[in-house]
């Protein structure tokens, strides 16, 4: 009939579902330690990743099975002092897609005059 | 107010397939999410450390008000039951204050003074230029100290009294102390 679905479809939905499903945990982890560890288990998790990586002020998790680590990157460094012309060195690999995110927020500025 | 961006970090998403591509969005949109929840720890952890702040200074606060209390209680019991009398007025001489001693030497209770001028106890023996002189020395923030002849309510005269201090206080009080010697 007309509503059965072809597996590609079926395998869409579920992956549209175990993202919007690890999106909606997200706000009831409680740290950054925390946070981290699940992105990278959900995303890792999801057909198509092969695995995921994270990095955070103060905190980064690295894509599983990789021996590469940023902990000693001088660019986290930047990051944490909040410069935003930040660049991360995975975009340079090959096979690797880095998503910067951040959010805005209110600032209040009070002007001597 | 104003909005500003706060960049908390990178995903790194490895050997991604084709398939990816498609649902590129919605990994874009979860780490916005993830970007909204770390905004909103932040917060929160801003608001804990200010109230951590705030409550240090409520205690603090609390601390130096008992105290001063504790002295203020002290310095009442002392004024109240001083031998001498004592009147405080308020800046434009309306009297606010007057302790036993002064009831006692006067003959007014507390009721029939709170309010009026200390010109109630004047006598009428000293000129105006006598009082003229007292008040642009004690507003002149110096101390003022002489005799005074009071009335009492009966109207006879309580004898000369020493005013033994008679200053300006910071709060914008006067604090007239009438020593108890009889002249």
């Amino acid at each position: 009939m007309g509503f059965r679905k072809s597996k590609n479809e079926t395998e869409k939905v579920s992956i549209y579902g175990q993202i919007l499903a690890a999106q909606s945990i997200l706000y009831v982890l409680p740290t950054k330690q925390q946070l981290g560890e699940f992105v990278v288990e959900a995303l890792g998790a999801i057909p198509g990743i092969k695995s995921a990586g994270l990095c955070i002020e103060g905190f980064s998790k690295l894509c599983k099975e990789s021996n590469e680590t940023c902990q000693d990157c001088p660019n986290l460094e930047l990051l944490i002092a909040g410069k935003v012309d930040f660049f991360c060195g995975f975009s340079e690999k090959e096979g690797f897609l880095v998503i910067p995110y951040g959010s805005f927020f209110p600032t209040l500025w009070v002007s001597a005059n | 107010m104003e909005a500003s961006f706060r960049r908390y970090g990178f995903l790194q998403i490895k050997e991604y397939g084709r398939q990816f591509v498609e649902y590129k969005q919605l990994v874009v949109n979860f780490a916005n999410a993830l970007a909204m929840t770390l905004e909103n720890q932040w917060q929160q952890e801003c608001l804990r450390t200010a109230n951590i702040e705030l409550e240090k200074h409520r205690n603090n606060l609390e601390e130096l008000v008992e105290e001063q209390t504790g002295e203020l209680r002290k310095l009442s019991i002392a004024v109240g039951r001083a031998f001498g009398s004592v009147i405080i007025t308020d800046k434009n001489g309306k009297i606010e204050y007057v302790n036993q001693a002064f009831c006692k030497m006067t003959g007014f209770n507390h009721a029939e003074v709170i309010g009026k001028n200390p010109q109630l106890i004047n006598s009428g023996k000293h000129p105006k230029q006598f009082f003229q002189e007292l008040w642009e020395t004690i507003l002149s923030g110096h101390r003022w100290e002489g005799e005074i002849c009071n009335k009492k309510k009966t109207g006879n005269y309580s004898g000369s009294l020493k005013v033994s201090r008679l200053f300006w206080m910071k709060m914008g009080k006067f604090l007239i102390s009438l020593g108890f010697q009889w002249i």
